[in-house]
């Protein structure tokens, strides 16, 4: 986090997105450096946090393909992959994910002190191209593939 | 002095999925499966403990229709519930709110992301509070 701008950066969030995958579902992940086909991503989250001094909201964003979010949602539940209910537990296990992911940002821009409200982690359409944001993206060991986006106010 | 034996637990939580991981946690930290209830926010959670009472309520904090802050002061003013322990499963980190909520009786917190043995370890610790005290 910059002290002046009180924005995550790509290094602290990528650690936060691994650490969270794993903690939460033992879920493996690398971070790699060239992002994934945005065309094969077809799943997409965000919640939305806002800072209560100054009313300052951002956004976190989560592209997925079907094997991550299998991955994600198999390795909660302790099943097997092609056992997962696309509807039923794998695009719900990501929701839960962004909800869990929102939080952790909150934490990293000063969160235990200043007061923030984070949103109902919801299904979501663009907003991923804004000037100010800072993103990262992951392979699983099963070969899913993860971006995350979190997304400044300008 | 024996020790308390938690025999039903309500999970609070809007996900299904997180529902679901966390009884699936209690299962194997040795809760019986039909002594874990479930509810979807906090207005759920209240119409449930008015039908039964449970030992304990794991409540996760950011849910639609009632949120687990405005369950707490609800439960604050029912007497009747003075014996369930509330122990928040969230990803809120706030200091200043927790204080709140630990002032408003909150016995234990555990913040998400959180591993499956962990559950055990709060619930247990909240219930030895209680003894202590």
């Amino acid at each position: 986090v910059t002290e002046g701008t009180k924005k995550v950066a790509t290094d602290d969030l990528a650690e936060l997105v691994i650490g969270a995958l794993e903690r939460m579902a033992f879920v493996l992940a690398d971070r790699v450096e060239s992002e994934p086909t945005r065309s094969g991503l077809a799943e997409r989250v965000a919640i939305t946090f806002e800072r209560q001094q100054d009313g300052v909201v951002g956004r976190v964003l989560l592209d997925a393909d079907e094997a991550f979010i299998r991955e994600l949602g198999a390795s909660l539940l302790g099943m097997d992959s092609d056992e997962v209910d696309l509807d039923e537990v794998a695009r719900p296990a990501l929701l839960e994910f962004a909800n869990v992911l929102g939080g952790e940002v909150v934490r990293l821009l000063g969160g235990a002190v200043e007061p923030f409200k984070l949103g109902l982690p919801e299904l979501a359409e663009g907003g991923a191209d804004a000037n100010d944001a800072v993103r990262a993206s992951f392979v699983t060991d099963e070969r899913g593939h993860l971006e995350v986006t979190c997304v400044f106010p300008a | 002095m024996s020790r308390r034996k938690v025999e039903n637990v309500l999970i609070v939580e809007d996900s299904p999925v997180l529902r679901r991981v966390i009884r699936r946690a209690l299962n194997l930290a040795g809760f019986a499966d039909d002594g874990i209830f479930e509810a979807g926010n906090g207005q759920e959670a209240l119409d449930r403990l008015a039908i039964a009472p449970c030992d304990v309520v794991l409540l996760d904090l950011n849910m639609p229709v009632m949120d687990g802050f405005t369950f707490v002061e609800e439960k604050a003013k029912r007497a009747e519930l003075s014996a369930t322990k509330v122990i928040v499963v969230s990803t809120e980190g706030n200091e200043g709110r927790l204080e709140d909520l630990r002032a408003q009786g909150v016995s234990g917190y555990l913040r998400k992301p959180f591993e499956p043995e962990d559950l055990r370890g709060v619930i247990e610790q909240a219930i030895a509070e209680e003894e202590g005290s």
